[in-house]
């Protein structure tokens, strides 16, 4: 799911910065650094929207570098289990399916696709295929997915996700 | 928990929702139901689980009030990924923990996709799709290849070097890790892979990282076709060491229809089912930038000279083709019922086509006190089916020998066998074919073997480095005898040139003393030497050197003899004979051992290049106690050697 948070980072800058563009540089440098990261807690970091402060520098002791806190919203996405996601497919096993939800890896295992579908390891590019090639899945292709567990680490998120339901599965090309 | 079956009436069984055996969520339709024909309504499980339904239980089977139609049970956590299941999604990690923690137990613990090690499935799962995966090849008509990558089809160097694009097309250059590197394919690799992989589904194994194994999959095959995903590098093998272990996960069914191509058997453990690949050098000074940690890899000094005729994947494709066929030629003669054929069978068989009949002596080859069956050469012969035989006698086809001037070899043309040089066998191996023997045969012309053929890569480097330490040592100990012996005669009657090369010549025959006891002795007697008989000495030395250096393979004490008095060649200096030893890629000293031939050299007395000419002068400049500092380097650089090469000996056979 998509959240707009209000959130905290501090930006360590180096002195040779200190001038008219000051402001620009943090900016730029918070774009930097949080755009596109992950924190457990609040998932991936899509896009800065708006900086609402930014606070007084402190001098480090002993270095010069100087420590702005800034507040910031950004748009986040924190993948929940039981969420519907549409993802593209970027492997195909005997095992089962990889697939990207934007910033998030998801896997598919060969027993969370439908039985119908079988892996067909000859074909040009290894797929998942009903017998009447009615329905084919393989890379690059786009798929609907339905979150069955999430692995949150400190700084990644990993989710398993299964096909087995209804509307689930291959997105029908537009 | 049992799902029973809630609806009144006349109704019959239709779809099954679900696959027996597998995960459904809760409120997952398992059946569907029908009255007269129209789909009236669904039975859904109330809880997550594995579905078992009932027995008897599909479609247009009649369903009755309270009939039990699934069963279900707990997850059995086949797939694991991360710490995950990934048929239930539950998290099988203790709160807190770090990976591999697991709160509660799976039976997934084999790791069957090549390039993803943390997605891992249960043995009976495992089991499965290896079968599943068997009988598509064996459907498709095709066996595994398991392709190694430096050395073998490419070549890759990580030092910054200019090549000519124009040249050399195959020729890639890349940055990875922050580092340039230049790739050459071997010649005809193309061509070889592509014939390949209609016989054979190819699979990358290689000590590469990922990244590079990858990069190089890309350059092999842009498009996937070949290799796929099937890309296994250093990041996923179990071992640091050997490349076997990975076999049983990625084959659990067994490796009967596995073939290798690689350019080292240890790291395979000397299996069966490996076709050793001559290796491929092209570019100067740079060996094997991903070898296993623990070998030593000797850098060559000269790219060998036939990179560009290199025609060893033709041979290889012919091999490989050849095994294909046989192995289906087989396969069809068999019962459908009968377990699978191995390829090893099949590739033992045709090994031991090659050499078939031919009864081989070894003359000079193996070294001193190394036993003949723990040699490569021994090996190879064996496993392309020659006899080997300590005698000349009337069996014998071929006498292999490393030296002219042998004992068995004057046997061998006595009695007309064939007497050839070990490339014999080396092109034999290579080609898994019987090589010509005119074109390898023994005369007094033929030089030892140079560069490293096909795995005899410990026995050559092994044997070179004893024996320049073995020569070294022998002139020691000759010079510390003569050094003895003259002093006795200086004693008794004062000087006697004459009958000195004599004396010399019996001294030649000890040798292998301790290099500490001589250093010790050397101490104290040197010093009395006159110069003349240092000049003596040294001319000598030096003519030894180069003796030994020819000979770099010994056998015994009785054909070092021989070789004395064959050998006529120029006395040479340490130093040139070093530099030469060198350049025939047979030795690469390790850079503190050059150092203490360059301090030798500075003093001018071990290495000057022609003694005959200004040796008076330069020995009367010489003060005596550099003597004996050139005889402790010398005796240390000789101890390195020797533990250096005993180490590398224990390595290997560990």
């Amino acid at each position: 799911m998509f959240f707009h948070l209000s959130l905290d980072h501090e930006v360590c800058l180096h002195p040779k910065y200190f001038g008219p563009n000051l402001n620009e540089t943090i900016k730029a440098k918070l774009f930097n650094e949080v755009e596109g990261t992950c924190t457990g807690k609040y998932g991936f970091v899509i896009a800065v929207t708006t900086i609402d402060t930014i606070g007084h520098g402190l001098i480090q002791p002993g270095r010069g570098f100087v420590i702005y806190p800034v507040r910031y919203k950004a748009i986040v996405f924190r993948p929940f289990k039981g969420q519907v996601v549409d993802g593209v497919v970027t492997q195909v096993n005997k095992v089962g399916i990889f697939c990207d939800i934007g910033p998030l890896s998801c896997f598919i295992s060969r027993h969370c696709i439908p039985p119908d579908m079988e892996f067909d390891p000859n074909s040009e590019k290894p797929c998942y295929k009903t017998n009447d090639e009615a329905t084919v899945i393989r890379n690059d292709d786009e798929i609907r997915v339905k979150l069955i567990g999430t692995r949150v680490d400190a700084n990644d998120i990993f989710a398993i996700g299964t096909l087995m339901d209804d509307f689930l599965g291959l997105c029908p090309a537009e | 928990m049992e799902v029973h079956f809630e609806e009144e009436g006349e109704c019959t069984a239709g779809h099954l929702k679900a696959i027996d055996g597998t995960f459904v969520l809760k409120d997952a339709v398992l059946l569907e139901f029908k009255i007269n024909g129209e789909v009236v309504g669904k039975v859904k499980t109330p809880c997550d689980g594995v579905v078992s339904f009932g027995k008897g239980l599909k479609p247009g089977v009649p369903l009755t009030k309270g009939q039990v139609i699934a069963v279900m049970a707990e997850c059995r956590h086949d797939i694991v990924i991360k710490d995950m299941c990934g048929d239930c999604g539950k998290d099988l990690r203790e709160k807190g923990g770090r990976a591999g923690q697991r709160k509660e137990q799976a039976t997934a613990n084999v790791s069957m996709i090549h390039h993803v090690p943390e997605l891992i499935v249960s043995d009976s799962l495992a089991k499965e799709i290896g079968s599943a995966d068997e009988t598509n090849l064996i459907t498709t008509r095709k066996l595994v290849l398991l392709v190694d990558l430096d050395q073998t089809i490419i070549h890759t160097s990580d030092k910054p070097m200019s090549v000519d694009a124009e040249k050399h097309k195959d020729i890639t250059k890349y940055n990875l890790h922050s580092r340039v590197y230049t790739t050459k394919l071997r010649p005809h690799t193309t061509e070889f892979l592509n014939k390949m992989s209609t016989m054979y589904e190819m699979h990358i194994v290689t000590y590469g990282q990922r990244q590079y194994a990858h990069r190089i999959a890309q350059i092999l095959d842009p498009d996937a076709r070949l290799f796929g995903q099937r890309i296994l590098s250093r990041d996923e093998l179990f071992s640091a060491q050997h490349k076997t272990r990975n076999l049983k996960a990625l084959f659990p069914c067994g490796d009967n229809l596995v073939v290798i191509i690689d350019d080292r058997a240890d790291v395979w453990q000397y299996s069966e089912a490996l076709i050793q690949i001559k290796p491929y050098r092209f570019f100067k000074e740079v060996g094997d930038i991903n070898a296993p940690k623990n070998s030593k890899e000797q850098m060559p000094i000269q790219i060998e000279d036939d990179a560009h005729e290199d025609r060893v994947l033709e041979e290889i494709e012919r091999v490989l083709t050849n095994i294909h066929d046989k192995y289906y030629e087989k396969h069809d003669l068999r019962d459908a019922e009968q377990p699978l054929l191995d390829v090893k069978e099949v590739i033992k068989d045709e090994r031991h086509k090659v050499l078939d009949g031919c009864v081989i002596v070894f003359s000079g080859i193996v070294p001193t006190g190394e036993k003949l069956e723990r040699t490569d050469i021994y090996r190879l012969c064996m496993q392309f089916g020659a006899t080997i035989v300590p005698e000349v006698t009337d069996e014998v086809t071929h006498v292999v020998g490393a030296r002219y001037g042998t004992q068995k070899i004057h046997q061998a043309h006595r009695l007309g066998k064939f007497v050839v040089t070990v490339q014999w066998v080396y092109a034999c191996v290579e080609k898994w074919m019987k090589a010509d023997e005119k074109q390898f045969e023994l005369t007094k012309e033929s030089t030892p073997p140079v560069g490293r053929p096909l795995g005899s890569k410990y026995v050559n480097d092994l044997s070179n480095m004893d024996t320049i330490g073995k020569a070294a040592l022998a002139d020691m100990n000759n010079e510390v005898d003569e050094a003895l012996s003259d002093e006795d005669e200086d004693e008794g009657d004062d000087d006697d040139d004459a009958d000195e090369p004599d004396r010399q010549d019996e001294d030649g025959m000890k040798q292998e003393e301790g290099s500490e006891e001589k250093n010790e002795e050397i101490e104290g007697k040197v010093e009395k030497t006159d110069e003349k008989e240092k000049k003596e000495e040294m001319k000598e030395k030096d003519n030894r050197g180069q003796k030994r250096k020819y000979c770099p393979e010994m056998d015994d004490g009785e054909e070092e003899s021989d070789s004395e008095e064959e050998n006529d060649e120029a006395p040479m200096s340490y130093k040139a004979l070093l530099s030469r030893s060198r350049k025939e890629g047979r030795i690469v000293p390790e850079t503190d051992e050059d150092d203490v031939y360059d301090v030798d050299d500075e003093k001018g007395h071990v290495a000057p290049t022609n003694m005959e000419d200004d040796e008076n002068e330069e020995d009367e400049d010489l003060p005596d106690s550099d003597d004996d500092d050139e005889f402790e380097d010398m005796a240390a650089l000789i101890e390195r050697q020797i533990s250096d090469a005993a180490d590398e000996k224990d390595n290997e056979m560990d």
